[in-house]
């Protein structure tokens, strides 16, 4: 057991995040308008050290604060993912920002105290500091998405968020309290060792409305229905933080609860993961080829994806949670680079660009926009040379490894069902009539994203074997065993 | 004729309460209010059943979360009321009915 000063030092990067967003929110308050580049630089500049800091300096297995908080290789792998993506995301909303209103200093500081809930929650040990954390997670992201505040779609996108999200805190919290009055401790370890012991009925009950909690945060489908409304009225670097960072933690906190608490509960969870992951693929793939939305369809994607990435944890077996974490990986990268696409082309046109019928003759006004959206896409739809392949077949390898071969051949049904809206963009942007030919520049930031993010999905299998990512994945693996 | 009022009893009661709370979201189409209440009713009868449970346990633990709840309840009910204000000063209104601009 560690003492209270050596416990503050295992917090230190959570410590160091919570005092930056608070000093930060000081600093915007006094100095207002002058303060929104200094603010923007100092969070980035700060998530992306922290993020560093979580690569370099990881411990093997340790507990803080009396078990509240813990700190393995899968939740460091998390927080750097997590830290990444969420300093990207303030670089990717700092043109549009400007554009949209100079005082709006709030915005990465939420996204700063967002990210700090997510951290919290990656590391959480106990029903306290997950419920915590989690709020903390969604207060803020509540607030992201009603951010464009005189936009009549974004406020609607944010009443739809909240409400639905307060009632998803609301079954995780019934949730905890079935299972602690069933099981009678918090801690998740100590559940573990109770589950046989006690009632069982109760603790499946307990389970359940947990889980629905959860998978309300990764919006899978029976509590899918807030993703397509707040996707497309958030503002569209809203949306693009939406749809990457807060899937990542919430797919750890799922992984971590199946696999430490309910390790003896396999057969009752199994039963309803595979329903989610099954019935979240269907709908994903089918219900996005009627959207025409741009920002819907990608939420329509993103159910899709995440019934992928959950399926690989129906098999119940410890060693496929690497599939689902190369497969988060992989699917957030394109996921960021496609927003970071849209961002630019919607920050240079002045007419709105919400349709997919908007693309059209983008590979004449900018040909390597149009090619980079191409390739995004075809990651999606699991084309061979690209990332998004190598993604699909880890999962279907497990699936495949443990017998569920009904299962690998609906989901690649599926995600073939799914390539075809893909497919539509390519379509749109190579082939449909121009509208309009006016030059569409990079901003140097975004085109800088879009690079790093083209690079990795086009040769994914180089740079698996370059960087440390998949000794990073595997070590994160084994921290559950 | 006196009965004793066992953990059955709390735990039935704040079961009613919180499914109360989840068919007033559910069922409710006139005001977004409404869905507030409902939604402080979800986390009060959580509420409930942790101290039940921590009293019948003999363990402080539930009755500390029950108190965790309360503070996170008023956070998000004063985020929930500024969310509104913002939307009715865009749409005039708060039904239930008419939160439709965006569907398919």
């Amino acid at each position: 057991m560690v003492d209270l000063f050596e416990s503050l030092i295992i917090i230190a990067p959570e410590l160091i995040l919570a005092i930056t967003a608070m000093s930060l929110l000081m600093i915007g308050s006094f100095y207002q308008k002058k303060s929104i580049n200094l603010i923007n630089t100092l969070s980035f500049l700060t998530l992306l050290i922290l993020s560093f800091n979580e690569l370099i300096f990881n411990n093997i297995q340790i507990f803080a604060f009396n078990g509240f908080f813990i700190e393995d290789k899968l939740s460091s792998f998390a927080k750097f993912i997590i830290f990444l993506t969420s300093a990207l995301s303030i670089i990717m909303s700092a043109n549009w920002l400007r554009n949209y209103d100079k005082t709006a200093f709030e915005f990465p500081i939420l996204i700063l105290f967002s990210t700090l809930g997510m951290a919290l929650m990656v590391s959480a040990n106990d029903l306290v500091s997950l419920y915590l954390a989690i709020e903390l997670q969604s207060l803020p992201l509540y607030v992201l998405a009603t951010f464009n505040r005189n936009d009549s779609f974004s406020s609607e996108s944010g009443v739809k968020y909240f409400i639905l999200g307060a009632l998803s805190s609301g079954l995780l919290l019934y949730g905890s309290s079935l299972i602690y009055g069933f099981t009678g401790t918090i801690f998740l370890n100590e559940i573990s060792q109770l589950t046989l012991s006690s009632n069982q009925l109760g603790i499946t009950f307990g389970l359940a409305f947990l889980l629905a909690g959860i998978v309300f945060k990764i919006s899978a489908v029976p509590f899918h229905m807030w993703a397509p409304d707040v996707y497309q009225g958030a503002a569209t670097p809203v949306t693009s933080f939406f749809a990457s960072v807060p899937k990542m933690a919430a797919i750890i906190i799922l992984i971590r609860i199946l696999y430490v608490p309910f390790d003896n509960f396999i057969s009752s969870w199994s039963q309803i993961i595979i329903f989610v992951s099954f019935s979240s693929i269907l709908l994903g793939s089918v219900v996005a080829i009627w959207q025409k939305n741009i920002k819907r369809l990608i939420a329509y994607s993103s159910i899709a994806h995440m019934g992928f990435a959950t399926l690989a944890l129906s098999t119940g077996n410890k060693s496929d949670i690497e599939s689902i974490l190369v497969y988060m990986i992989i699917y957030i990268v394109a996921n960021i680079g496609f927003f970071s696409c849209l961002i630019n082309i919607q920050n240079k046109t002045e007419k709105n660009i919400n349709n997919i019928s908007d693309l059209a003759g983008l590979s004449v006004n900018n040909p390597s926009l149009a090619i980079s959206i191409a390739l995004y896409m075809f990651s999606f739809a699991g084309i061979p040379p690209l990332a998004g392949f190598f993604a699909k077949y880890y999962v279907f390898i497990s699936l495949i490894n443990e017998g569920l071969i009904f299962l690998a051949t609906f989901a690649l049904i599926a995600s073939v069902i799914g390539a075809f809206y893909y497919i539509r963009f390519v379509k749109v942007m190579f082939f449909d009539e121009v509208a309009n030919t006016k030059k569409i520049t990079f901003s140097r930031s975004l085109g800088l994203i879009n690079s790093i993010c083209f690079i990795f999905i086009l040769g994914f299998i180089f740079v698996q074997s370059v960087t440390p990512l998949a000794n990073m994945i595997s070590n994160a693996t084994l921290a559950l065993n | 004729m006196i009965f004793e009022i066992g953990i059955y009893h709390y735990t039935i009661l704040s079961a009613f309460l919180f499914f109360t709370g989840v068919f007033g979201i559910f069922l409710n189409r006139t005001n977004l209010i409404i869905i507030l209440m409902s939604l402080e009713l979800i986390l009060l009868s959580v509420s409930i059943n942790f101290i039940s449970f921590s009293v019948f346990l003999g363990d402080i633990t539930g009755q500390i979360f029950s108190l965790f709840i309360l503070t996170v309840a008023a956070g998000e009910a004063a985020i929930g009321l500024a969310i509104l204000v913002v939307y009715f000063r865009n749409s005039g209104n708060i039904n239930v009915n008419e939160i439709n601009k965006m569907r398919g």
